[in-house]
């Protein structure tokens, strides 16, 4: 019996060790203003990251890879072509034999086009511009399939119909003529993020504005590879802006897509926003469901489980100064985990799966003109042991409000899994400090706190919208309330 | 050698303790947009209240002026209501983005905020954190917005700030009198702007 408890406990810990995020690793090393990147991993297992990076001129595309799962990575390396031009918003694929392909906009005199990389396992090949025939184009998404087709997605403005999304379809030594598919239609199509399904589908998360005066909705939109078509667009359930940084797509096992979008509820400073989260069945897509209040970026991955994965960047205080950091949530519970520890600014998360392992590439920074890459990776559990063992991952169990809306006083209940430093705050939309409404460690159990809606001054707060937030460690959990006198 | 090794430490505390910074102001008042990036130049387009064009050039400005070495708590930028032109659904060019999506914009283009930040300059504000320069800092300042002017022919001009305010020629060049500075170089695009040029020539 002794010896089953010390296994079993050996056990647990080697899993919650596994569970746990591995020290970020910097991956660009040279300390000056970067923004977007990408990355990729190939068939051998080689992550290949690209980035934004700032030279006196303006921004240009620099490329790093390991070879030993992330640990080491080689010197960045220019492969942007060396002129006067600038270049951004980088993408990457890799395609079964290793071979690279990357996009991303180039800008010279105002003029915008859509260039491709490809590095065949030996050199880079000089840059090609595949929207020749169309100005102002901005880089969007790269997606390959499981036969090797490279899709290359781009924004362009048609005067009068609107923002449209243009594509090729790039092989081993020739691209496409553009594809427009909703040229003719009136209003703004555009996606942001693609997956291809096995047999060669695209699955595509974007947004869609029928008029200049209406919302964008987040939109699905999808190509069906066996007759060549585009389908109609989906518009999910969107009651507000649909903004672009945020949005990502994921197919489960079963072959079917999810979403992710952003929404901003208050156009006007300071923007705050919800991540939204749905799913399609096979019939229809799901009701949003609100992961968390006010987040930047999300990206998100399903494992072979059909657990969602999802990363994005949450705002934070330190005194009045505001900061980011990124917070990982599962879809077992949607309890978030705060994994990264900035004094600035961290943000443009990517996260893919391999081998049962989150990887994750964002940008850390100490200022504007101070910022690095960074990676990390996560084993994912094997949850046929996580279940015999009995073991709930989340420390947050449940955190609910009653009655929501309220006129004078609203009860916050939490419940927590196990005891932790307990930090409860009620946030108003510009995410700054109303009230803390508890400030103590906790044990394992059930709790009430009551909000009166004053501040910390003991005032009346105004009627509209708050957030209560619980932080236990670095797991955390917001509801939104809605006080109405 | 411990003399030597202490004078260089010394030197390069003095040396740091008295070295200049680069500040930098960018003012952006009517007709700041914040719509849709549909249209084009405002001669080209008179039928739209505002124009893009406007943020464009600020943008560019503050990504150029960060690649310049400024640092970015430095540069103090009033623009429109007070946020950033950032339309949703549409992706912008990386040039007219805080390079980590970040907030560009500090305060509103209003009187009230340009009055503070000017004299937050010349004698500081800790409360906002605006340091008081002195004789050794450099000071760029850069102005666009639609400009305006007393009358026809007239030399008393404005710069044109939200809400329909105005700040004139001399209460400008007041403003910018009373910061210390080693130099101030101004850069202003909006219309009457050689108005300001007798007012303000002389400042550093």
């Amino acid at each position: 019996m002794k010896r089953l408890m010390i296994v079993l406990a050996y056990l647990s810990v080697c899993i919650l060790l596994a569970q746990s995020w591995s020290q970020p690793i910097n991956v660009s090393n040279q300390q000056n203003i970067k923004s977007k990147l990408d990355f990729c991993i190939d068939s051998r297992g080689i992550i290949h990251c690209i980035w934004m990076s700032g030279n006196p001129i303006g921004y240009q595309i620099y490329y790093s890879r390991s070879i030993d799962g992330g640990l080491t990575w080689t010197t960045p390396l220019q492969i942007s072509d060396i002129d006067a031009y600038t270049r951004y918003y980088p993408k990457i694929v890799a395609d079964s034999s290793g071979r690279l392909f990357v996009t991303y906009t180039c800008t010279y005199e105002g003029t915008e086009t859509i260039r491709l990389k490809r590095y065949n396992g030996r050199v880079w090949t000089p840059e090609q511009t595949i929207s020749a025939s169309q100005v102002n184009s901005i880089n969007l998404a790269l997606a390959i399939d499981n036969c090797d087709r490279v899709y290359s997605f781009w924004q362009v403005y048609e005067n009068p119909i609107g923002y449209k999304f243009n594509y090729v379809v790039i092989g081993e030594d020739n691209i496409s003529q553009i594809f427009s598919p909703y040229s003719s239609t009136l209003g703004d199509n555009l996606i942001y993020s693609v997956v291809a399904d096995s047999i060669g589908n695209l699955h595509c998360s974007g947004s869609r504005r029928e008029t200049p005066n209406s919302i964008f909705n987040a939109c699905y939109y999808r190509y069906n590879i066996s007759d060549r078509e585009w389908l109609a667009p989906v518009s999910m359930l969107t009651q507000y802006d649909a903004y672009q940084n945020g949005s990502d797509i994921s197919l489960n096992r079963q072959g079917l897509p999810l979403m992710t979008w952003r929404e901003v509820l208050n156009p006007n400073y300071p923007l705050n926003d919800r991540s939204q989260f749905s799913q399609f069945n096979g019939q229809v897509w799901s009701n949003p469901i609100t992961i968390s209040e006010d987040p930047w970026y999300q990206t998100m991955v399903v494992d072979a489980n059909n657990i969602v994965h999802l990363v994005q960047v949450e705002k934070f205080y330190i005194g009045p100064r505001q900061i980011k950091n990124l917070v990982y949530y599962t879809s077992d519970g949607w309890e978030g985990e705060i994994i990264t520890n900035s004094t600035n600014i961290a943000t443009f998360p990517e996260l893919r799966l391999y081998n049962n392992t989150l990887y994750l590439v964002y940008l850390d920074s100490i200022s504007a003109s101070v910022a690095d890459i960074y990676f990390m990776k996560r084993v994912l559990p094997d949850t046929s042991i996580n279940d015999e063992l009995n073991i709930d991952p989340t420390i947050i169990s449940s955190l609910s409000a009653n009655p929501n809306p309220f006129r004078e006083s609203v009860e916050i209940n939490y419940k927590l899994n196990s005891g932790g430093p307990v930090n409860l705050g009620i946030f108003n939309i510009r995410g700054q400090l109303v009230k803390t409404l508890s400030k103590e460690y906790k044990n394992p159990g059930t709790y009430t706190v009551l909000w009166d809606g004053s501040n910390e001054h003991g005032n009346s707060v105004s009627n509209g919208i708050y957030y209560c937030r619980i932080q236990v460690d670095n797991k955390i959990k917001t509801i939104k309330l809605l006080l109405v006198k | 050698m411990k003399k030597c090794v202490l004078s260089i430490v010394l030197l390069f505390l003095v040396v740091q303790f008295f070295a200049a910074e680069k500040y930098a102001l960018l003012i952006t008042g009517q007709a700041a947009d914040h719509g849709d990036p549909i249209g084009s130049w405002a001669l080209a387009n008179p039928g739209r209240k505002r124009h893009q064009e406007f943020w464009y050039d600020l943008a560019m400005l503050f990504n150029m002026l960060l690649r310049q070495g400024y640092e970015e708590e430095n540069i103090y930028v009033l623009y429109g209501e007070g946020f950033d032109y950032d339309p949703p659904g549409i992706t912008m060019p990386a040039i007219y983005l805080h390079p980590l999506n970040g907030q560009i914009t500090d305060y509103p283009a209003d009187r009230e905020h340009l009055e503070t930040v000017l004299s937050g300059l010349a004698r500081g504000n800790q409360e906002l954190g605006i340091p008081q320069l002195n004789d050794d800092d450099f000071l760029f300042i850069w102005t666009f917005d639609h400009g305006g002017h007393e009358g026809e022919g007239s030399s008393v001009v404005n710069l044109c700030l939200m809400d329909n305010e105005v700040i004139w020629n001399w209460e400008f060049a007041d403003m910018l009198r009373q910061i210390n500075s080693q130099k101030k170089v101004v850069w202003m695009q909006q219309c009457f702007s050689c108005g300001l040029i007798d007012d303000i020539e002389a400042l550093h």
